[in-house]
């Protein structure tokens, strides 16, 4: 189904809901997106206080964004 | 380990960006642990959330087929757990690191919000002229929480550490520093 398709489809049950999948598909790229800025931020926090749990924080914040990003794959294929 | 403490006296193994080598850290303060309660509450919340919404979802049904593929809810109900993870993480950082850390020479102040903000301010202990310690509210009579607001001769005016777990005793710990620190301060001792 073509963008083209959704867009005329919209009025229709199936055609709006693939419209809010493609919404989601989105976010979900906004999303992998926001990661990435915490991941940053992540790192600024741990050079401003480093800590013990420093390494704990930075593993998360990668673990977040990999999640992120295969996430989005999987959006994109299910689509 | 003091992953969750608000209080930590002596913390092993922790430096902050700008700190002498003939300088240690005596204590680190945060945000009390019950100012973590509501956004706790909320990430449960969005936990709990797709036991009801999922089977909702999984049911609408239109000419006879599933309106929504089930391969799309499974990535949707993943991103939505890694939403609600990204949520918690956000602000256990927050409040992890918005600290506030008396050294043998200075007190710093270390501002995080959200993620496009940091700010962070410190002045010498001999620069502090006075400290306040304030308990309002229910809450904060209930629970001991208050600030403790900290003037000083800088440029920077006064340091406020907000909504800190017994902030009389915080009071009290910065005011005998101090009053040692200006005892030793040769510049100090005739004033």
């Amino acid at each position: 189904m073509t963008l083209i398709d959704v867009i005329t489809n919209i009025a229709t049950p199936g055609g709006f809901v693939t419209f809010i999948e493609l919404i989601i598909v989105l976010v979900m790229g906004l999303y992998v997106l926001y990661s990435f800025i915490v991941l940053r931020q992540v790192d600024l926090m741990n050079k401003s206080l480093m800590t013990p749990e420093g390494s704990l924080f930075k593993l998360l914040g990668w673990f977040h964004f990999v999640s992120a990003l295969i996430i989005l794959f999987l959006g994109i294929m299910a689509l | 380990m003091y992953l969750l403490k608000s209080f930590v006296k002596n913390p092993e193994k922790t430096h902050y960006y700008g700190e002498d080598n003939d300088e240690q850290i005596l204590f680190v303060f945060r945000a009390s642990m019950l100012t973590i309660i509501p956004w706790v509450t909320l990430s449960a919340l969005f936990a709990i959330l797709p036991v009801f919404v999922v089977p909702a979802l999984s049911s609408l049904h239109y000419n006879g087929t599933n309106l929504i593929s089930g391969g799309f809810l499974f990535s949707f109900l993943l991103f939505w757990y890694l939403f609600s993870l990204g949520y918690f993480f956000q602000n256990f950082l927050n409040w992890y690191f918005n600290v506030h850390i008396v050294t043998s020479k200075k007190i710093v102040d270390m501002d995080f919000h959200g993620i496009l903000y940091k700010n962070i301010s410190e002045t010498t202990l001999t620069n502090i002229e006075d400290v306040t310690s304030t308990v309002k509210g229910t809450i904060g009579i209930v629970f001991n929480i208050g600030d403790v607001i900290i003037q000083t001769a800088a440029e920077n005016p006064e340091f406020e550490f907000s909504k800190v777990a017994n902030p009389a005793k915080i009071r009290d710990l910065i005011a005998d520093l101090v009053a040692v620190r200006r005892k030793d301060d040769p510049n100090r001792r005739n004033n």
